[in-house]
């Protein structure tokens, strides 16, 4: 890569980064909601519940495994009929990138 | 003779007793072993710490704590790694989870941490995985990945403040920590999601407990072949998500998560690739908050 296209595909870089940035702080805006809240409500949502691991109110909490709220918890999942297959075991842990809306 | 806890020092040496009677590798068949580290009967230096009832002696009360550590920690790694049970077979995973149970017991307070050396352990002792080692290896990083998506530290996102007057050859971005980027020989993304949905299609084909045998009518996943795949785990809304990435792509992520600076960062993605991509790339790594301050 000659100096001239770097500088050209560096700008662009830049473009996409400001690009991508901006649209994060107008969906959090239209969001509304602080993130903070919606942390610790989740986070005590998870703890010793049934379904821990998969849902969506424990994923991606910092803390939720390590205090004890997903691995303590699954074991009441296993083996119960309505768990598996809805999601709460992790049948819906993994799934492809959706594309941000541009 | 019994053991006596009745200083600080005879309390940590009893903990230390207890800990290592209860965490002691089973025998053959799921038992307690008959015999304790020094060659003396287990039956024997339990009855030192532990009382017998009138219905078990305190080598089987102390069994019961011994074989429920070990169904605990080897469920915990057959509840992480579906994937890595399916390329394998239930019998030769549960012969690895022993093996590498025993030679790396939980150090830590949580279970999360279980599989952290497993793929280390798989390249190190590839007996136990052969002759799917190579796969199994890649699914150990990749289900790993998953965990570390599921609940690593999230860092402020970079936004336009910090980076508008940025000079772009002094430029820094960090990635998320719990974005993982994995080169991989097969395309074990689709792999363990193909495992993951049959495992759900096979819980609902069935009212009994999960079995090692398949339903009738639902198929096993077949093995991937080999096809260069470059892939992110990360996380987006509190759930997980995995994103086939192009090489340049991540190439240009990798290098800024070993700290090269922006127009560094994207010289590494090589000959080809074009601003209007670049472009792209850098939008959407930015909406889907995986670039973060450097630290």
């Amino acid at each position: 890569m000659n100096k001239s296209t770097r500088l050209i595909i560096t700008a662009a870089a830049m473009a996409g980064l400001y690009a991508g940035s901006l649209a994060v702080r107008a969906h959090a805006a239209d969001a509304g909601a602080p993130a903070a809240k919606d942390d610790s409500k989740d986070k005590s949502s998870c703890k010793g519940k049934d379904g821990c691991k998969g849902s969506a109110s424990c994923k991606g909490h910092n803390d939720c495994k390590g205090e004890g709220g997903c691995k303590t918890a699954d074991h009441d999942c296993k083996g119960k009929n309505d768990c598996k297959g809805k999601g709460g075991c992790g049948a819906k842990e993994m799934a492809p990138a959706p594309e941000p809306k541009k | 003779m019994p053991v006596r806890a009745d200083s600080l020092r005879g309390l940590r040496a009893f903990q230390r007793l207890v800990k290592t009677a209860v965490t002691r590798p089973l025998a053959p068949g799921y038992r307690m072993q008959r015999r304790w580290s020094d060659g003396r009967s287990m039956a024997a230096v339990a009855a030192e710490f532990i009382k017998p009832n009138d219905r078990l002696t305190a080598f089987a009360r102390l069994e019961i704590y011994n074989r429920m550590y070990w169904f605990r920690i080897i469920d915990s790694l057959h509840e992480d790694a579906p994937g890595l049970r399916a390329a394998l077979g239930e019998r030769k995973f549960s012969r690895l989870a022993v093996a590498y149970l025993t030679k790396h017991p939980s150090h830590s307070f949580t279970l999360r941490n279980l599989a952290s050396r497993l793929e280390e352990f798989i390249r190190a002792e590839p007996r136990w995985t052969a002759p799917r080692t190579a796969l199994a290896r890649e699914i150990a990083r990749f289900e790993w990945a998953q965990t570390v998506a599921f609940d690593e530290a999230a860092r402020p996102v970079v936004t336009p403040a910090d980076f508008a007057r940025a000079n772009p050859a002094r430029l820094r971005l960090g990635l998320q920590p719990y974005l993982s980027l994995l080169v991989l020989e097969h395309p074990v993304d689709r792999y363990v999601l193909a495992v993951k949905k049959r495992d759900t299609l096979r819980a609902e084909a069935s009212n009994a407990t999960p079995s090692a045998r398949p339903a009738s009518g639902i198929r096993s996943v077949p093995l991937p072949r080999r096809e260069r795949t470059w892939v992110a785990v990360h996380r987006l809304e509190n759930m997980l998500y995995y994103k086939r990435l192009e090489a340049p792509a991540f190439k240009i992520l990798t290098a800024l998560r070993e700290g090269a600076t922006l127009d560094r960062a994207v010289a590494a993605a090589g000959r080809g690739v074009t601003p209007e991509q670049v472009q792209a790339w850098f939008a959407l790594w930015a909406q889907l908050g995986w670039l973060c301050r450097w630290k």
